[in-house]
């Protein structure tokens, strides 16, 4: 006991944490991904001590293979992990905003100053950026699938294309855009169309199917679910056009638990012939159940022996076994029926019967896969499965990612911000969007020049100050990546800069947001197709200020030291 | 928690990766070059602590033995070993295609996001072009004869110098093969592997054979001298087989796992003993002569079979139990409690023979399709070699008889290819400007990049030493040696894949050909052309190369030397 206590203590250290250390870290993490940003960006590789390689141009995934010891670093890469995780997208982003404005903080604020500055930042999340918030809601692109399809429609396909544009060329990202929109069901209600996006958010690991091949090009969706295994019996029973089937979630047998010591005992020479009778018996009486109730097909997330499928099969039963227990449990919920949980007494429940309007047998990625298309009344509105194809493992698992991501920032768009949460009704699904191509960090920064010409408060000033030069920087940066020559590229920034903002000043009633295209021209990123949801800018904003005034807070840190 | 602790101490990042890595990318490249085509050198890979010495000169076999530490060029590893999972031809090719995309590019001036985009859009014109019905690199394939059959197995064994084939030799294997894969096609055009490779050293390469049926390594029989066997028959002499793959020795899945308390007497080992003894006495009862289990037989239950009469093959392992599913027709059992007389195949004759002083079980039964291939090599490195030949061989078959088009091998098809992009380029110079936003002259260095590495690979699949030439409108490629003083036939000179003849005025140098000068093509001389190569293709043995395998590798290699040329940084874990 003493041992320990001592142990503790002089494990203990503490050190005070300099705030140009946090700056040096996040400078760092800012110089790793920042060539990335944008539609030209460059992807990083990633090389495990193995061998294995990924390719990625994802914030958060660099940051996670990078594995940063320092507290501060943790405390960054925590917030971004926790922000892609509702927004998808906008790390880069974030990382950007965040060391510009340490950056700037560093150079002008003395120690001291940086209290006030705490307060200035709780002053403006309060104050100010709602009415930043009014002023870029204003301006935004909203439609309504109800009213205007066409452009609601258009609006999703903006996202996508905005998401996927920084991770492959021009050419993929069109073809890759057209595949996810095809996977999306345009025809339903509203609210269903709201719940068909949110399903595929949430159960994205079942509706996408990584799938080695030639091409990224060659991605493509396919009906309904997809079952990716292939210990499958006599399944040409099964190739009817309705199928009644079960889902087992306990084994026909039942089971021994070896770990508490549970064991079966054999008092004579007979016992075990009998109790292998017994398991047989069983056996038949499930199949008997099953044919009583017309069930052809087993779905079963764990094995079933050889004995049990003899029997089953010879009461021409098809079985699906070791399918794994996410797909049976996202199955039943969109079916909205239940799983078998304990061997059944006289009959299978009605809610426990599942429908099927179709189910075949599929090769995929050269294995053998079950298709199974569910019908029934209250079905959950989903359609389509995603076939993500690219020619090694770790290109999947980027192109898996990104996909997640945009479909991700797709719903976002689709939530009302939270300044309208009360004032819309849910029923609708409305699409906020705002031009990609740096147009909202130029609208927020005219917004931002302009009232810091009025008179404000002290306090707002100095953070709509730093909060405008960083979102200059994004813009500069967005802009040094697209451009082609890296020969005057201030200046040409800066000229495009002014003409940006001559244009909005001199127009406006027919308000128009310029942005830059992937070769560094000025355009209406609207005409080009490339939005941006306007609920992720707005969390990526207001994370940043939240993270800053953390680190702002922050001044020590005390580690316990492996003895 | 303190297990939780990662095991990763550090990672290193490299900006600028490509151009640290230009000497590994010209090494590789040369690495691959030098290996492709009849004339290729062999390579000789042995580990540093001075391993297994291994000669070859084919992807699949010196892919997995180069231990690569940049991780740029791992990825191009990996997708050419991907590719050749799949297709197994067409790996060195795809890796020389994207190294040199990934050389040229990196020494020209184009930005390369911008050059990404546009090989994107050269790579959709030469998918295009391949398509179309007026590309003269490649011919329609008729399963009528077997000339062009022949002409592609022969074309594949004598690409991989180390086998050594002479003339004779080639034909006789690439004969084999051919008839061996006829045999085994079956009518839906569906055969999953039906012919069994066997190996063996000390013998000449001509002694190698095919037999129908499947040889099965038996030695349990002495190989000093050949033995009748006798079996239990049925009528019409055959005999019935059980196919078991469930394990006989007792440790099955029929009793429920878990844990078993038992008292001192009860004796359950006899007790499943008993249970498996049962179910043979069932199979005894139908009369089976053979009974050939994937696992392990209980000894007690062999002695009791072989009391019977049964002839027992057992520890056959899951390869094989597959090949004997297909030829004896047998359902594999894999419980016993199932009814064995459904499940039983059956075969005409089992013998042993002896085939280079080894034993063998020889099972034979008629019109089932299923071969085995016997190669023979004087050295064990000739033998693997051959024996992925072979391989390739077999599955460039199969892959064909899904899509019956091949393309004009020895350089002809890329060469071709090269100058239609180059044409086609001129014709829609201006849409593709517009739908990539670049620059024009980025567009004329992005395809000379292109095509220029479509040329220098066809350059590498001949002889070093040769001076390329090509001919308008086929644009096939000729090899004219530089020395040639021997002005002896320059009336007819021959194109690399055979199939078209020129005279040595109409050649001119790959690098002359001015594109714009040809601009106007004459459609009729070119279908004229192409319908001669048809017939050539058909009546003489001539170089061809399969055209789904090609054309995804070409695919493949633009698209890893996009994923390469896209590489800022670089994460690198350090234990």
């Amino acid at each position: 006991m003493l041992r320990l206590f001592r142990l503790q203590v002089t494990g203990m250290e503490s050190k005070l944490l300099d705030f140009s250390k946090s700056l040096q870290i996040c400078k760092a993490l800012e110089s790793l991904v920042s060539r990335g940003f944008g539609p030209q960006g460059l992807q990083t590789l990633m090389c495990t001590s193995t061998g294995q390689v990924l390719m990625s141009n994802n914030g958060a995934t660099i940051f996670n293979a990078l594995h940063i010891g320092h507290p501060v670093g943790r405390l960054v890469v925590d917030a971004v992990n926790q922000m892609t995780q509702y927004t998808g997208d906008g790390s880069k982003v974030f990382i950007i905003m965040l060391t510009d404005m340490l950056q700037q903080i560093d150079l002008r604020y003395s120690e001291r100053e940086r209290g006030e500055l705490i307060r200035g930042i709780t002053h403006f999340n309060q104050h100010l950026f709602p009415r930043l918030q009014q002023h870029v809601l204003k301006h935004s692109r909203t439609c309504n699938l109800s009213s205007d399809k066409k452009a609601f429609c258009e609006s999703i396909e903006g996202v996508l294309r905005g998401v996927i544009s920084p991770h492959y060329s021009a050419r993929v990202v069109e073809s890759l855009t057209r595949v996810v929109m095809s996977s999306l069901n345009f025809d339903l209600s509203p609210s269903l169309f709201l719940e068909q996006i949110s399903i595929m958010t949430q159960n994205f690991s079942q509706l996408a199917i990584k799938n080695i091949g030639s091409s990224i090009s060659d991605s493509a969706t396919v009906d309904s679910y997809i079952i990716q295994r292939d210990f499958v019996t006599n399944f040409e029973m099964c190739s009817m056009d309705c199928v009644k089937f079960v889902v087992l979630m306990c084994s026909i047998e039942g089971h021994i638990n070896s770990e508490d010591g549970e064991s079966i005992y054999l008092s004579t020479n007979d016992s075990l012939g009998n109790f292998m009778k017994y398991q047989r018996e069983r056996a038949e009486k499930f199949a008997s159940l099953c044919n009583e109730q017309d069930i052809t097909l087993v779905i079963s997330s764990m094995g079933i022996p050889k004995y049990c499928l003899q029997v089953l099969s010879s009461q021409k039963i098809s079985v699906i076994h070791y399918v794994e227990e996410e797909d049976v449990e996202f199955l039943s919920q969109m079916c909205q029926k239940s799983m078998i949980s304990e061997f059944p007494i006289t009959k299978f429940m009605e809610k426990e019967i599942f429908l099927a309007s179709s189910c075949k047998r599929v090769i995929m990625n050269g294995r053998l896969c079950v298709q199974v298309i569910p019908s029934g009344e209250q079905l959950a509105p989903f359609t389509k499965t995603l076939l993500l194809t690219a020619p090694t493992d770790g290109l999947c698992a980027q192109l898996y990612t990104v996909i997640h991501k945009a479909i991700k920032a797709v719903y976002l768009s689709l939530n009302p911000p939270c300044l309208l949460k009360t004032t819309e009704d849910s029923e609708n699904c409305t699409s906020f969007t705002l031009p990609g191509g740096a147009s909202f960090e130029l609208l927020c920064r005219a917004f931002l020049v302009k009232i810091s010409r009025n008179k404000i408060h002290n306090k707002d000033m100095q953070m709509a100050e730093i909060l405008e030069r960083a979102f200059l920087t994004v813009t500069r940066i967005l802009y040094r990546n697209v451009s082609e020559t890296t020969m005057n590229e201030t200046h040409n920034f800066l000229v495009k800069l002014s003409y940006i903002q001559n244009e909005t000043d001199s127009s406006t009633d027919s308000f128009k947001c310029f942005g830059f295209d992937r070769r560094g021209t000025v355009k209406d990123m609207e005409k080009e197709g490339v939005l941006e949801s306007l609920n992720v800018k707005f969390h990526v904003v207001s994370c940043v200020l939240n993270l800053l005034s953390t680190i702002l807070k922050t001044n020590g840190i005390i580690g316990i030291k492996n003895a | 928690m303190s297990g939780r602790k990662s095991v990763k101490e550090e990672s290193k990042v490299h900006h600028g990766e490509l151009k640290d890595i230009l000497e590994g990318i010209r090494l590789l490249k040369n690495i691959v070059q030098t290996s492709r085509g009849p004339y290729g050198k062999v390579k000789v890979i042995q580990n540093a602590s001075g391993g297994h010495v291994t000669l070859t000169s084919s992807s699949g076999r010196l892919l997995p033995l180069l231990s690569i530490s940049k991780p740029l060029l791992k990825l191009l590893v990996t997708s050419a070993e991907g590719h050749l999972q799949k297709f197994s031809d067409g790996g060195l090719s795809l890796m020389a295609w994207c190294l040199n995309i990934v050389e040229s590019a990196e020494n020209s001036v184009v930005n390369n996001r911008c050059l990404i985009e546009l090989n994107d859009e050269l790579m959709e014109l030469a998918l295009s072009v391949l398509n179309s019905d007026s590309f003269p690199g490649k011919v329609n394939l008729s399963l009528s004869n077997t000339v062009q059959i022949l002409s592609l197995v022969k074309t594949i064994l004598s690409s991989k110098p180390l086998c050594k084939l002479s003339d004779e030799c080639l034909k006789h294997i690439a004969s084999l093969i051919v008839e061996c894969f006829l045999s085994s096609v079956k009518e839906d055009h569906k055969n999953a592997n039906c012919i069994m490779i066997l190996t063996s050293e000390g013998l000449s390469v001509d002694q190698s054979k095919y037999v129908p049926g499947i040889l099965l390594l038996y030695p349990e029989i002495s190989s000093s001298n050949i033995k009748t066997l006798h079996f239990n028959m049925i009528q019409d002499r055959r005999i019935l087989v059980a196919l078991v793959t469930a394990s006989m020795s007792g440790d099955s899945e029929e009793v429920i796992q878990g844990q078993y308390h038992q008292n001192a007497e009860v004796n359950a080992q006899q007790t499943v003993i008993e249970y498996i003894k049962t179910f043979c006495n069932g199979i005894i009862g139908h009369k089976v002569g053979v009974i050939m289990c994937q696992r392990v037989i209980h000894p007690k239950i062999k002695s009791h079979l072989r009391e019977k009469g049964i002839f027992l093959i057992e520890r056959m392992g899951a390869r094989i139990s597959s090949f004997v599913q297909d030829l004896t027709g047998a359902i594999p059992i894999d419980s016993f409690s199932c009814d064995p007389k459904k499940n039983l195949g059956w075969l005409d004759a089992i013998d042993h023979v002896i085939l280079n002083k080894k034993s063998y079980l020889h099972l034979q039964r008629a019109d089932r399709g299923v071969n085995s291939l016997l190669l023979y090599g004087m050295e064990e490195e000739i033998v693997s070699e051959l024996k992925l030949v072979c391989e390739t061989a077999l599955s460039s078959l199969q892959n064909i008889l899904q899509y019956l088009i091949l393309l004009c091998g020895g350089g002809c098809w890329e060469t071709s290819l090269a100058f239609s992009i180059k044409q086609k380029m001129e014709e829609k110079r201006s849409s593709v400007l517009e739908n990539t936003m670049c620059t024009s002259s980025a567009l004329s260095a992005a395809c000379e990049i292109f095509c220029n590495s479509l040329l220098q690979v066809a350059k590498s699949s001949g002889h070093p030493g040769v001076m390329m030439m090509t001919s308008f409108p086929t644009f096939h490629c000729w090899r004219v040696p530089l020395d040639s003083d021997e002005h002896c036939n320059l009336d007819n000179l021959t194109c690399s894949c055979g199939m078209v003849t020129e005279q040595m005025d109409n050649l001119m140098s790959v690098n002359d050909v001015k594109i714009d000068s040809h601009s106007s093509i004459k459609d009729a001389v070119l279908k004229n052309d192409i319908s001669n190569l048809q017939q050539i293709s058909q009546t003489k043995s001539c170089i061809v190369d399969s055209y789904i395998s090609n054309v995804s590798a070409l695919r493949n290699a633009v698209s890893t030397a996009n994923m390469i040329l896209n590489v800022g940084n670089c994460l690198q874990d350090i234990n």
